[in-house]
């Protein structure tokens, strides 16, 4: 009989790992904002630019989460929100025309994903938002046109924020782990929690 | 507003079922005043974790509200009772865990919601490990 | 390969039963394959035949002279087009004492072809007679074939060199393609088997995320997707996962990839023989280059290994597989091969898929595994298959396969096989593998 078939049951909780996808993704976490600016004020600047704005900011930067804790806001400031993500190798808006068909001048259309859009078809979206007068709120990796609303970077005092969030106890993984992790991978953080995944899993595991 | 004291309990007290088998239980809400419950839902269901995208789904599923029955009392305990499938069985992996639980989501005035949730575990699969290249 | 093997009118497919569809396959593989390999020839031989021939004749069989310029003409062409004309008076090195020999040369040897002339604008015409004024004497080369036929300079056209990756992919493809149909035309039951049985490539796993589930066992993947295919040895015959559209799809790129990277290479070649280089495109075609040679080799190693490791069969007992039960497995693998070792195992990974932000990700990790069939150091010859046996123990506590849209549980039969100075192999047999069931129960 193997180790695996000896094993029984504990009549205890299972153990949850604090990096599962559940726990970091957009709208998991909330966005860890800098002392200076919370999600109010860039509503406020949002609606200053009559509702067009973009969010930029490198791979695993926040750019997702930012728009999670954004739209609530948007909610409160009597903002109809439509929420569109474009995944990778989606070039055109075809698959959510039905959404985006609705808009009007109370709408503010989110594109998250928007620089991976044909130039056409960038162009197509902004003059249909003009024309409905919508607001228009993208994100992107770098300048996409629109006027500049936040720019998302990961620095040390971030990731060790969402570190401590995710894991108060820091037993298992660490402030050095995350360091680690972040180096690796060029201050990604996405990808630097899930590298701490494996490595919680690993150690729990021993 | 203070959040009702919500009660759900799995007879028998056990966490661990195997397929097929009954699981029952009960609930019952304790509303302060001014937070009436309208609605109560009870769900047998399974949901993924670990480093995919959560699946879900539903196994058994209930919904008692005011609007069906008049003078419905939900101070009253309430039973709920479903067998249990053969599969997915609760499972811990490595990028994929397997959760089954019965959760409880109560609707009250003006909108509000309170979730509350018992793990149990369907099957005896032990956890796995990580085969290194 | 994979052509010939979806290519049936009938359902089934062995022994004494209807085999007419994989001969009709078995050709049609051929007829494609060979009008790769004439795409790949006719440019093949036009490039060899226009530029690269005559110009390595003038390096290597062409006999160096003197000749002293007696005239030039500059003639014009239609579309503004100029070619150089140069008349030359020169002794032939083996005939010294003869009368100087009086022709006319074209300046080098390569021309457009379908017009006979060089095409050139006006400014670089001139360019070259003003290089070759009257009586001035210059090294010039004659066709020892064809005295009269002389030129002033030594050229290799490089584009054509390079373009000569596009019809070289066609010939790799198209040539792999008809050795496989010429070897395994006499193929053996077991084989013709192999052909019949592939299935359309799509993916079990896959299309239980979509909803092909078996009733008794939700969100375990229904067995009967993967179609009902009776064994030879045993009772079950898999299919193997994902058949060989890499391939096809890497041929398909590498035909795309490196037609393409032609026209802007030879643009390159043209720009650096005018003097007039654009670092800009070079800067963009070095690395296309780069992509296009590496699309060439690892078409030519697909080709190696379709064409040299032949089908590999696996087949089981009983399917679907129920955990803690006993099964047999049997195993053939044919080809000519040299193999220093063979390995069969039982494995069950993890596969998660996660969107973050516009990111798809999929991950999969290992997380069982039983070597089933180990064996070393054996030769496979043609028409003499390896074929071997082993029990099969499915594991009794260990996770039954799942298949919901994010997050799988998959098993399956994976065969390694390393071989002397060939590319190594693997290749996967899905199996679905069902909780262990209650006694009384059958899978």
């Amino acid at each position: 009989m193997s180790a695996a078939d000896k094993w029984r049951p504990a009549e205890t909780l299972p153990r949850t790992n604090p990096f599962s996808t559940r726990f970091i993704q957009p709208g998991a976490l909330p966005f860890l904002f800098p002392a200076d600016v919370n999600a109010s004020q860039l509503v406020a600047r949002l609606a200053q630019q009559e509702w067009w704005g973009e969010i930029i900011g490198p791979h695993g930067s926040g750019k997702s989460t930012l728009l999670a804790s954004l739209t609530p806001e948007l909610c409160r400031a009597n903002r109809r929100v439509v929420q569109i993500t474009l995944h990778d190798g989606e070039r055109t808006l075809r698959a959510h025309n039905a959404a985006i068909a609705g808009i009007d001048s109370q709408t503010v259309l989110i594109v998250d994903g928007y620089e991976q859009l044909w130039i056409w078809n960038r162009y197509l979206l902004r003059r249909f938002c003009r024309k409905r007068r919508s607001g228009l709120l993208v994100t992107a990796h770098s300048g996409a046109g629109l006027p500049a609303l936040f720019e998302t970077r990961v620095d040390r005092r971030t990731a060790s924020a969402v570190l401590a969030r995710l894991c108060p106890d820091g037993d298992v993984v660490n402030q050095s782990d995350l360091d680690r992790a972040l180096a690796a991978h060029g201050q990604d953080l996405r990808e630097a929690l899930f590298e701490l995944y494996d490595l919680y899993e690993q150690r729990h595991t021993k | 507003m203070n959040a009702p004291l919500v009660t759900l309990t799995l007879h028998d007290s056990r966490r661990i079922y195997q397929p097929g088998e009954t699981l029952s239980g009960q609930y019952h809400i304790d509303a302060p005043e001014g937070s009436e419950t309208h609605a109560v839902e009870v769900s047998v269901l399974w949901h993924t974790e670990g480093k995919g995208d959560e699946d879900i789904a539903v196994h058994y599923f209930d919904r008692v509200s005011h609007d069906d029955r008049m003078g419905l009392d939900f101070r009253q305990p309430r039973v709920f009772s479903t067998v249990l499938p053969n599969s997915p069985l609760s499972y811990e992996g490595v990028l994929v865990k397997i959760r089954w639980c019965v959760r409880l989501r109560v609707f009250m005035a003006r909108g509000r919601q309170t979730v509350e949730e018992r793990l149990f575990q369907l099957g005896e699969v032990p956890p796995a490990r990580a085969i290194l290249p | 390969m994979q052509l010939a093997r979806s290519i049936r009118f009938y359902g089934k497919k062995r022994g004494d039963r209807r085999t007419g569809s994989n001969q009709l396959g078995r050709a049609v593989l051929g007829a494609f394959s060979a009008a790769c390999l004439l795409a790949g020839i006719i440019p093949l031989v036009y490039i060899l035949v226009e530029f690269a021939i005559p110009e390595w004749r003038v390096h290597h069989r062409f006999i160096k002279t003197s000749a002293r310029v007696v005239s030039t003409e500059i003639v014009e062409w239609e579309d503004d087009k100029f070619s150089p004309r140069i008349e030359l008076e020169y002794h032939l090195a083996t005939r010294p004492d003869a009368p100087p020999l009086v022709a006319w040369s074209d300046y080098e040897i390569v021309k457009v072809p379908s017009r006979g002339h060089q095409q050139w604008d006006r400014a670089h015409v001139d360019e070259i007679v003003a290089k070759f004024p009257p009586q001035s004497d210059h090294a010039a080369w004659y066709d020892p074939r064809q005295p009269e036929t002389i030129v002033l300079k030594q050229t290799y056209t490089w584009s054509a060199w390079l373009m000569l990756l596009l019809p070289v992919a066609f010939i790799m493809i198209g040539g792999g393609g008809l050795v496989f149909v010429v070897l395994t035309w006499d193929k053996s039951t077991e084989r013709l088997s192999a052909g019949a049985q592939r299935q359309s490539g799509m993916d079990l796993f896959q299309a239980h995320a979509r909803g092909g589930m078996s009733e008794q066992f939700p969100f375990v993947p229904n067995p009967d997707d993967l179609g009902d295919s009776p064994g030879t040895l045993l009772a079950h015959r898999l299919p193997p996962a994902n058949a060989e559209w890499r391939l096809f799809a890497a041929g398909a790129f590498c035909l795309f990839w490196n037609g393409l990277l032609g026209f802007f290479l030879t643009s390159v070649i043209q720009d650096f023989r005018d003097g007039r280089p654009d670092w800009w495109l070079v800067a963009f075609v070095t690395p296309c280059l780069v992509v296009g040679i590496g699309a060439v080799v690892y078409v030519g190693r697909l080709v190696l290994i379709a064409g040299g490791v032949g089908p590999t069969i696996v087949e089981v007992s009983a399917h679907p597989l129920a955990l803690g039960g006993d099964y047999e497995l049997a195993m053939s693998q044919t080809g000519r091969l040299r193999v220093e070792s063979l390995e069969v195992r039982l494995v069950c990974e993890e596969v998660a898929t996660f969107h973050q932000g516009t990111n798809t990700r999929t991950t999969v990790r290992r997380v069982y595994e039983q070597l089933l069939i180990s064996q070393q150091n054996f030769e496979i010859h043609h028409g003499l298959p390896f074929e071997a046996r082993a029990r099969l123990q499915a594991p009794s506590s260990a996770m039954h396969s799942f298949s919901a849209s994010h997050n799988r549980v998959e098993w399956k039969i994976v065969v390694h096989g390393v071989v002397k100075r060939w590319p190594d192999f693997e290749r996967g047999f899905p199996l679905v593998v069902w909780p262990a069931l209650a006694s009384g129960s059958t899978a």
